[in-house]
């Protein structure tokens, strides 16, 4: 019997003690992603586990001890890994001037799913809204109900299964699950059934596969035929990015060696490995490096090359070191014996959202100064994975989504202006045509309500997302540019 | 020179009235230990190594001695180098005499940074920090000219130099250091002290790695190399090797970036050419199907010029001598010995061992940085081979070639 399982991991914190023995709770500024560990999952493991938790002053939690264990060491540790990752706000805010300990129970619960019945294969009705929109005059779909959220891959992973289906993520089944969108009747299909939350996607059209995360387990699903298989599973390690290479021969995921931060320990280094597909066997393909890996993207065309990004850390609050990348596009040889930084980049600027255009030709970028006598332009712009043949058009997109369409001449963006899609028909450095699609209006709060733009194959639509409305929804605007040519 | 006895509040007074005169010398402070101009007798100790056949001197004895580290000039000309000495108590910089052993006392600090110093031979200049008080040193005079109070500046310094034209200190910066509080740190950047009219500006934006070795142009006062540090475990950082070891940066903070590297290789303890035009660095393969191999290398700026030695000397620290042939280098083979080394075309043609340093390498104190002098007599060297660092040359004679 096939049992549906709600992973419930619930978690709240009562102030024990302090110095005063006033009752004060302290406010959660970051709450960590939960981790119900697979094999809890698998043997129906369940249980409460009661924390004890150090906070300094400016919240952060210095040390976690097991009160009272659950019975099950497996989530006794996965309830410390948790708490240690808790971000409170500053204690001061509560009237606490020292570090405290709080005590802070933590639930693993595995629940049958309501009474409704989700399946792979479960349909849903059409949900879509379409009209013209005032200010800028084109036909914007709106396909997922307010009912649910739903947004579609990341802007480096490709959505379109092909010119009339798309890959999406929405709630309605419980978790966070895959479904396929279809663009000419509106219909939503459910393609995996987790519990638990879906999290990152590589998907290769040519061979109708997808690579998704889930549970810290990745999935293999062909979406033709509905096998889904588990290829790799390690709760030892913490992945960080992966991709697939354009052949489906391996998986390559970046780690993090030494997880966690605090005072009594170092983190990283960072590393890629490459894992066999058919054969199980990994191997590290990069040197332990001193800065967080991220943004894996295997080649479209090429086999052998991966692209990935020096992730900066920018903003206070963070772990480790805090400071701009110089150079944020590096490269990689499956192989493991070549690879660098796509350079040269120019001095005092910062790339970001990088990808690769369809033809596997090139690399496209959004990029601005954020130093010397330029400081503030910004643009778009692209280079071949060597770094040579360098091109940059001027635009306001700041750190803005994009992705360039198989003609290698349309570019769309997702926040010029800071909120407007938008649409250029470029030639290297010159802008040929701009063209305002629509004022999307994200909050930006979470990756699910943003744009990410996606051209359809046939360019007809661009895909984007967006939570203007309050939950992320999954969106089209009709351009038509394949046909227009 | 005699030392004056003041009273704390005479002493105060002199102390302000000479700050906000903007120079004074440091030897009216009260001295127990020592004073600016004071000779010392030579202590030197020469004999001929039995294994290389080298002449050796050990020119310390006394308390711990060492030289400037590596890739700052030790040599104020030939037969004259600049040395720490704590001989007094407290760290201070001596000048000592190759020809006849004498140490004169250059400072008389009360908290001499010996983490860095700077000297730019041409100008006769050592720049130094006393605690948080930046001051140079007139090598010939002994006069020490107060130049800057960074104690209300926000950031701590990691590395400084000087440009060789003498108008700025170059400098990087952590803005925040990680602590019990907060383990986060960074971001790291270079800023310039314009040492006339005192300003202080950035000329890189806040990176998210360690800066280290920050190190001027000895001929282009406009050029700046640096490296990426890497950190090791142990201690609450990111920690990881960098792919990147040496970039640069013009002064006016136009242009920049990245000197390319061999992949899975770690190159370190790189220094400028004398003439400017090229980057000397040790390197080894951390990764790849050369795992282990090693090699010297040069490398000019703008890539037109990279030459890589095969010879096995990573990490040491390495020295190319003027007819940017010659380099001295303390590790050779894994072993802790100075070995000077030739090259020819595309490889190393000659490798002299000159002398078993034995340095412990427990402390930077202890930790050999040759150079080699100005006109290739000697090799300067430190080590702490009889328990405590001391300061000593080799005669190599390459001036005689």
């Amino acid at each position: 019997m096939k049992i549906n399982l709600l992973i419930l991991f619930s978690f709240f914190s009562g102030l024990i003690a302090c110095s005063t023995g006033s009752k004060l709770i302290p406010e959660i500024e970051f709450e960590p992603e939960k981790n119900y560990p697979a094999e809890a999952i698998e043997k129906n493991i369940e249980g409460d586990v009661q924390l004890l938790l150090l906070i300094n002053k400016e919240g952060f939690v210095h040390d976690v001890k097991v009160k009272n264990s659950s019975g099950h060491k497996i989530l006794d540790d996965a309830a410390i890994i948790y708490g240690k990752k808790i971000k409170y706000y500053p204690l001061e805010k509560v009237g606490i001037d020292e570090e405290i300990w709080i005590e802070t129970p933590v639930q693993f619960r595995l629940e049958k799913n309501g009474t409704e019945n989700f399946y792979v294969g479960k349909k849903w009705e059409s949900e879509k809204e379409t009209w013209i929109d005032e200010e800028f005059g084109h036909e914007i779909t709106k396909w997922t109900s307010e009912k649910y959220e739903s947004w579609h891959l990341y802007f480096n992973v490709e959505s379109f299964i092909d010119e009339n289906n798309v890959l999406i993520y929405s709630t309605r089944a419980g978790g966070v699950n895959l479904f396929r969108l279809n663009l000419i009747d509106g219909t939503i299909t459910q393609l995996t059934n987790h519990t638990g939350r879906v999290g990152t996607v590589w998907h290769l059209p040519k061979l109708h596969k997808v690579w998704y995360e889930v549970d810290n387990t990745i999935h293999e699903l062909n979406y033709l035929t509905m096998e889904n298989r588990i290829v790799f599973s390690d709760n030892k390690i913490d992945i960080r990015s992966f991709t697939v290479t354009c052949d489906g021969k391996y998986l390559l995921y970046s780690i993090n060696k030494n997880p966690g931060y605090t005072t009594e320990h170092s983190t990283g280094p960072y590393a890629i490995m490459r894992y066999n597909l058919s054969s199980s066997e990994i191997k590290q393909i990069t040197p332990d490096y001193g800065f967080t890996i991220n943004h894996l993207q295997a080649s479209p065309t090429d086999p052998s090359i991966v692209i990935y990004a020096w992730q900066h850390q920018y903003r206070e609050g963070g772990s480790g070191t805090v400071g701009n990348t110089p150079i944020r596009i590096w490269w990689v040889n499956v192989n493991g014996v070549s690879g660098g930084p796509v350079i040269p980049q120019e001095f005092g600027i910062h790339r970001t959202h990088e990808f690769w255009f369809y033809d596997g030709s090139r690399i496209g970028y959004s990029a601005r100064y954020m130093f010397g006598p330029d400081k503030g332009k910004q643009f778009l712009g692209s280079c071949k994975y060597d770094g040579s043949d360098n091109f940059m058009f001027e635009a306001p997109v700041g750190p803005a989504h994009s992705q360039v369409f198989t003609d290698n001449q349309h570019w769309v963006a997702d926040q010029n202006d800071g909120m407007i899609l938008t649409l250029w028909k470029f030639d290297r450095y010159k802008i040929l045509k701009e063209e305002k699609l629509f004022r999307h209006n994200s909050t930006w709060n979470e990756q699910k309500g943003h744009p990410h733009p996606h051209f359809s194959p046939d360019g007809k639509y661009v895909l984007f997302g967006t939570d203007r409305t309050g939950k992320g929804q999954v969106y089209t605007v009709r351009i038509n540019i394949g046909n227009a040519k | 020179m005699k030392s004056y006895m003041l009273s704390r509040y005479t002493l105060f007074l002199i102390l302000l009235i000479l700050k906000y005169s903007n120079c004074y010398s440091i030897s009216v402070r009260p001295d127990s230990s020592g004073y600016v101009g004071k000779s010392i007798p030579a202590e030197f100790l020469t004999w001929i190594d039995d294994t290389t056949g080298y002449e050796i001197t050990q020119w310390t004895k006394s308390g711990n001695n060492n030289h400037p580290y590596f890739t700052v000039e030790s040599f104020i000309d030939e037969e004259t180098v600049i040395i720490f000495s704590d001989r007094t108590g407290k760290k201070q910089l001596y000048k000592l005499n190759l020809n006849n052993g004498e140490m004169i006392q250059m400072t008389n600090a009360a908290y001499l940074n010996t983490d860095g110093i700077y000297f730019l031979p041409r100008l006769k200049t050592i720049y130094y920090y006393d605690d948080r008080n930046l001051f140079s040193l007139n090598v010939e005079t002994l006069e020490s000219k107060f130049i800057y109070d960074f104690s209300d500046f926000e950031f701590s310094i990691i590395s400084f130099s000087v440009t060789c034209d003498g108008k700025f200190l170059v400098f990087s910066v952590n803005k925040k250091e990680a602590s019990p509080k907060s383990p986060e740190y960074g971001p790291f950047a270079i800023y310039k002290f314009n040492l006339s009219d005192k300003s202080i500006s950035p000329i890189t934006h806040d990176l998210g790695f360690n800066i280290g070795h920050v190190q001027t142009n000895p001929v282009n006062p406009e050029l700046i190399m640096y490296c990426w540090q890497w950190d090791k475990p142990g201690r609450p950082k990111l920690v990881g090797h960098s792919p990147i070891r040496i970039w640069w940066v013009k002064l006016d903070g136009s242009d920049g970036g990245p000197i390319p590297q061999e992949y899975g290789t770690q190159r370190t303890h790189e220094t400028w050419s004398s003439d400017g035009k090229l980057i000397s660095y040790v390197s080894k393969y951390r990764w790849g199907p050369k795992k282990g191999e090693q090699f010297i290398g040069l490398q000019s700026i703008d890539g037109k010029v990279n030459q890589t030695f095969e010879v096995r000397v990573s990490p040491a620290h390495q020295n190319l001598f003027k007819d940017n042939y010659h380099w001295i280098v303390d590790l050779y083979n894994d072993q802790p010995v100075l070995a000077l080394l030739k090259r020819g075309k595309g490889k190393i043609e000659e490798v002299k061992l000159l002398f078993r340093h034995n340095s412990t390498l427990i402390e930077q104190e202890s930790h050999p940085h040759p150079r080699i002098s100005p006109e290739g007599k000697y090799v300067l060297f430190s080590s702490d081979r009889t328990g405590q660092p001391q300061v000593y040359t080799i005669k190599i004679n390459l001036d005689k070639k």
